[in-house]
């Protein structure tokens, strides 16, 4: 391999790890927590358990869905309140609904009609929304995140099983990597770029 | 409840609804828009320069089969308003490339995946469709032949025709968890097969007096990988230009990521539109084989350049990805902080150097 490219390869995931972890340790982890957290993720995308076998198989991505959803019960455990619990999972199902609402406006393909942002991206910045606007919570947004677009891959699921369709289906199936984690960090980072801004404008903001 | 928080939920159901709206309206007309729907590059001029299915935005840019750089500036309807930049100079391979042919096929040496975001993609003329519903479009069998083809020169390749259907929003979503699946295999090289939606002219072209589509590259602009694939897309298409004149359409640099963000070398090619024959875009598959090795450094003679030229466009990457780091990093700082000079201090706290930040929350 090229060392540009090399290079190009290890600062990326050196910064989308490194940001990671500093995300998630804001979240009632500790430095030590999130370390591992993130490490479980990685050494998680390497392993798919087959759930179903049939036309349409179900598999499940330790790194991806399984590692991320175990920090979202986390979350929703140690949240302070029940009222709290309540809006993190509304903000989930309402980031659900809206990125459904967009995969059926749009297939994002080069020779069709689309947004003018990427999916990936743009799932990632709806959670980040609706995550702050419920509960202006870095909490929330990951929650939203990760619960919403896993909640949109359990509606595509349901499809396929029901119309017995011939598809592979992996929950969180690249891992790392995947648009439920891409999700949840980048909404959480956009929580958190937001809430410090709000308050800076308000005059808070030596107080994170 | 206060009057603060019935407003947020208030705004969160008129987002929900407003989303849901408008996509049961755009819905019905992006089908219609599949079916029949291409747009025309137009100079300034007045000169046609290609059409394509593809929506463009202001700052696209479309380096057309001549190496004619154009961009975006408006659209207007079914035309899309171009202006020229300059010619671009693609990398001159003929030496090496010259090296290539006269080894033998078995030269090459290196892993190949491909996949196919949109496995429904389908060939009207050959299956009187666009799209199969099954999930067993045509596309798969320009896959397939491409690589077989590739194998014959050498290579080894690891197809995967893992369904991503329905052909909606969330198919590149999942067809990213296929493309990680296939860099576990450590390809050198990651292609995601498509066909485009236009006339079939854009697309016609005869290469050694065989009948076969054009093949058109994809290069996604919303990623960190993007210099280092636009590096790649020209390199293939002056590696196809020499040995195989015709045979490339032209390069969108166009937004999008195209789940490029996972590594350099990973690109999204158009193999003929829905107006083209199947056989033909297993022609230009035939022929395309041969030429990704060169294009990729995977022979003796083209890995020192290849690798030279595409890892330039990768440090360039680096490089802006380090300074965007920095600038977003030193944002953050002067938000939360007020002023640069916490700089250090957060440095050193985000490094474990600094008091335990542990207790630090979001304190809903």
């Amino acid at each position: 391999m090229p060392t540009g490219t090399a290079l190009l390869l290890i600062v990326a995931a050196l910064i989308y790890f490194g940001v990671g972890q500093r995300l998630l340790d804001r979240m009632r982890l500790t430095d030590t927590q999130a370390l591992i957290a993130i490490a479980l993720m990685i050494g998680g995308s390497f392993i798919t358990i087959p759930l179903y076998q049939g036309r349409t198989s179900v598999n499940l991505n330790l790194g991806g869905a399984l590692v991320p959803l175990a920090l979202v019960v986390y979350l929703l455990v140690k949240a302070d309140t029940a009222k709290e619990r309540v809006r993190s999972l509304v903000a989930a199902l309402i980031t659900g609904g809206i990125v459904y609402g967009i995969s059926q406006l749009t297939d994002f393909d080069p020779s069709s009609p689309s947004l003018f942002i990427d999916p990936l991206w743009l799932f990632s910045i709806v959670a980040g929304i609706v995550g702050y606007l419920s509960g202006r919570s870095r909490r929330a947004s990951f929650i939203a995140g990760v619960l919403g677009l896993l909640a949109v891959d359990l509606v595509h699921l349901a499809l396929a099983l029901g119309s017995n369709m011939a598809t592979r289906v992996v929950l969180g199936g690249a891992g790392v990597f995947d648009a439920t984690i891409v999700a949840g960090l980048i909404a959480t980072g956009l929580a958190e770029f937001v809430g410090e801004t709000r308050e800076r404008i308000e005059g808070g903001g030596e107080e994170a | 409840m206060n009057e603060c928080r019935w407003m947020q939920v208030i705004t969160l159901v008129i987002v929900l609804v407003t989303c849901l709206t408008i996509s049961i309206v755009e819905r019905s007309w992006a089908e219609e828009r599949s079916d029949l729907g291409y747009f025309t590059l137009i100079d300034e001029e007045g000169q046609m320069i290609t059409m394509t299915g593809r929506e463009l935005d202001p700052g696209d840019q479309y380096i057309a089969g001549d190496n004619r750089l154009f961009e975006v500036v408006g659209t207007e309807g079914d035309t899309v308003n171009v202006r020229f930049l300059e010619t671009v100079q693609l990398p001159e391979i003929t030496g090496e490339l010259l090296g290539a042919q006269v080894g033998a096929a078995s030269e090459s040496e290196g892993v190949v995946a491909i996949y196919h975001t949109h496995n429904a993609e389908s060939y009207v003329p050959s299956s009187g469709t666009e799209s199969k519903d099954d999930g067993r479009g045509d596309i798969l069998q320009v896959g397939r032949r491409l690589a077989s083809a590739m194998e014959d020169q050498g290579l080894t390749v690891h197809w995967s025709d893992n369904s991503h259907i329905p052909h909606d929003g969330q198919a590149y979503i999942r067809s990213r968890r296929t493309a990680t699946e296939l860099l576990q295999k450590n390809p050198d090289t990651l292609l995601d097969l498509h066909r485009d939606a236009t006339p079939p002219e854009v697309y016609e072209t005869e290469v050694e007096g065989v009948a076969m589509s054009k093949v058109r590259l994809v290069v996604g602009r919303q990623n960190q990988n993007r210099a280092a694939n636009l590096e790649y897309a020209k390199r293939i298409k002056a590696v196809a230009d020499d040995m195989y004149p015709g045979l490339v359409e032209g390069i969108f640099d166009a937004r999008g990521n195209y789940n490029q963000d996972l590594g350099p070398k990973t690109i999204l090619l158009e193999f003929g539109a829905h107006t083209t024959s199947l056989d033909e875009a297993e022609q230009a598959a035939e022929y395309f084989a041969k030429v990704i090795p060169a294009a990729a450094g995977l022979t003796a003679s083209t890995r020192d350049t290849a690798e030279r030229q595409i890892g330039g466009g990768a440090t360039r990457a680096m490089l802006w990805l380090i300074v965007v780091a920095v600038v977003l990093t030193a944002g953050f700082v002067l938000i939360n902080r007020g002023k640069i000079g916490s700089l250090a201090g957060f440095f050193r706290r985000e490094a474990g150097l600094g008091r335990d930040r542990d207790d630090e929350d979001d304190g809903v």
